[in-house]
């Protein structure tokens, strides 16, 4: 065959088409196609969009305050805001529309004073402030807290805003409560700090009437989880999950019918499946009033609330600060110069000086006789290393702290010359550990 | 244009579009992916068309390219090497037609395909190859050199 009959053969076998090429077929697929290919179009442009959105948001919240609270005003977009704002337990509590958007303002002389959202359990109340007061260097500080139903002065303790210290773009103060309020009057102070008399000035007071929506029940698990630590006993007793935090019992056993608080501190952690929060404050003996045992310690941990929805959590204990009893006082010779406890003089810390006046300043304004007692203390120890002074008459004396630069190796705090005895010597109440103990107990919280 | 008006314009040319797929792969199912993706382009792309009268003109362009395009993946799949644009006639003279074709440089081939299976005239491709007409009869003529083939013209 020569390559014109060739071709000729090629001609004829393309000369009939295949049924695809039918009209109505060919029809159908490029349509399909085409639809296909609009649809994918469509989905891409959605989530360009969407990814400019998030991320113009993303900035314009962590870059500028004002277009952050614009933001919030804006229905839906509030939610993809306050995602990228708030943190941690803060952050489940507001994905779960548990925050409530409040928005009044007051107008002060000192700029206005925004209270933008709230929300509150059976534990806390957390208050979320904003507005220019803060740019003119001002401090916010709750003075009352009201039922706005029945009027009366509500309890309350515990306004550190250490559950909220994350929210930089806030003023966060979260005063711990003994059950919820739906209507609050929050009564506040706008105060200046007076470096020279060591002590806030009020300027001027702002109150709030808000009401916060939702409740959601606590969670309580009884753990009665007994361990040893360093030679001490403890029980965790009880731990109760709110929505905005976590509260754990603890007994220290060698505690129990002593005046002596020989564990200073325990840090805990709750891990999730995916995520864990830390421990934040520690109340101590001092919550709402309530009257906690000896050897009864109660600690505050960001709430875990959100994460029991994916399965259990764990309660970790990561850390125990112990002080023996026998270490707990102090005795400063003011004649020998030395500080001396239940275990002999003191090594790691070293009496420098007496001094009448420090810097110019007197050690008591109220005309209190006294002087300043510097002390050296090693790197990296805890600031505040005395509490209060235990008096001759047995009553004690709060020592108030004027320490220098937080990484001098100098402390300095006044002493009154009437928390001296006969001799000479004061007794001052240790506040720092001797023994900082690394644990690993985990208790699994099923839901 | 209005899509119905593309597909109605469509319908006269699929004979000559499959007629120029086929002969690069030799496979209906291919020929017939290939004037798919040729005519999706082209309703896609139907905007850019400004003078309707060269609708088959540029179609047909859509379709060589994407012809060429499957072509080279094609090619690697099942090892075949084209001729060098020097090449003797000799190193395909013993290679059925089909083949032959398949074998010639890319520029050799468009011609003969749209030549005698499109069945446009010089001119004509040299409209669709966007090339001068004495290029064109060049390259038809090395084409039939190649292929040992004698055509009245």
């Amino acid at each position: 065959m020569n390559r014109l009959e060739e071709l000729n053969q090629m001609k004829m076998e393309i000369e009939t088409m295949p049924e695809e090429m039918q009209m109505p077929t060919l029809k159908a697929r490029v349509k399909k196609r085409v639809w296909r290919h609009r649809a994918l179009v469509a989905v891409r442009n959605v989530m360009i969009t969407l990814v400019a959105l998030m991320g113009g948001l993303t900035i314009g919240v962590n870059t500028s305050e004002s277009f952050a609270d614009s933001v919030k005003s804006i229905p839906v977009l509030n939610k993809l805001a306050a995602a990228v704002n708030f943190s941690g337990g803060y952050e489940d509590a507001v994905r779960e529309e548990y925050v409530t958007k409040i928005g009044k303002v007051v107008k002060t002389k000192y700029g206005d004073v925004v209270l933008s959202y709230a929300m509150s359990d059976d534990s806390t109340l957390v208050m979320f402030f904003g507005g220019d007061w803060e740019k003119k260097h001002r401090d916010l500080m709750l003075s009352k807290l009201i039922d706005a139903d029945t009027g009366k002065e509500i309890r309350w303790s515990g306004c550190t805003s250490a559950l909220g210290e994350k929210e930089k773009s806030w003023k966060v103060l979260d005063p711990c409560w003994r059950e919820y309020h739906k209507h609050v009057t929050a009564e506040l102070e706008l105060s200046k700090w007076d470096g020279k008399k060591g002590e806030h000035k009020v300027l001027e007071t702002v109150s709030f009437t808000f009401t916060t929506d939702k409740k959601l029940k606590s969670k309580e698990f009884t753990v009665k989880k007994e361990f040893e630590a360093n030679g001490f006993s403890y029980r965790i007793e009880k731990v109760t999950m709110y929505p905005l935090s976590t509260r754990v019992e603890v007994i220290c056993l060698d505690d129990i019918g002593t005046d002596a608080e020989q564990t200073l501190g325990m840090k805990f952690s709750l891990v999730g499946k995916n995520e864990s929060r830390s421990v934040i404050e520690h109340n101590g003996g001092t919550v709402l009033g309530e009257t906690i045992e000896p050897g009864h310690y109660i600690y505050y941990l960001e709430s875990g609330y959100y994460m029991m929805d994916s399965g259990e959590v764990t309660l970790c204990l990561d850390e125990i600060d112990q002080l023996p009893k026998e270490q707990k006082e102090v005795i400063y010779d003011s004649k020998k110069k030395t500080l001396t406890d239940g275990k002999g003089e003191l090594k790691d810390i070293k009496v420098i000086k007496e001094s009448k006046n420090r810097g110019g300043e007197k050690p008591f304004e109220d005309g209190t006789k006294g002087k300043w007692l510097t002390v050296e203390v090693p790197d990296g120890i805890i600031r505040n290393v005395f509490s209060y002074a235990k008096k001759p008459d047995g009553t004690l004396g709060d020592i108030e702290h004027w320490c220098g630069e937080s990484d001098s190796h100098y402390e300095s705090f006044p002493i009154a010359e009437d928390w001296r005895d006969e001799d000479g010597k004061i007794c001052l109440i240790r506040n720092y550990p001797e023994y900082i103990i690394k644990t690993d107990i985990k208790i699994p919280l099923k839901k | 244009m209005k899509d119905q008006e593309f597909m109605d314009r469509i319908e006269p040319m699929r004979k000559k579009l499959y007629a120029v797929a086929y002969p690069y792969f030799g496979s209906e199912s291919m020929a017939v992916d290939a004037v798919d993706e040729a005519i999706y382009k082209g309703f896609l792309k139907k905007r850019q068309l400004r003078k309707p009268e060269f609708f088959e003109t540029w179609l047909v362009r859509i379709l060589i390219n994407v012809c060429n395009s499957k072509y080279q993946h094609y090619k690697k799949q099942v090892g075949m090497e084209e001729l060098p644009e020097d090449a003797s006639p000799s190193e395909i003279e013993n290679l059925p037609l089909k083949e032959a074709i398949r074998k010639l440089p890319e520029k050799y081939r468009e011609v003969i395909l749209l030549k005698f299976f499109g069945g446009y005239t010089l001119a004509e491709i040299a409209e669709l190859t966007d090339s001068p007409q004495g290029t064109v009869a060049t390259r038809m003529r090395k084409a039939l050199e190649l292929l040992r083939m004698e055509v009245a013209e």
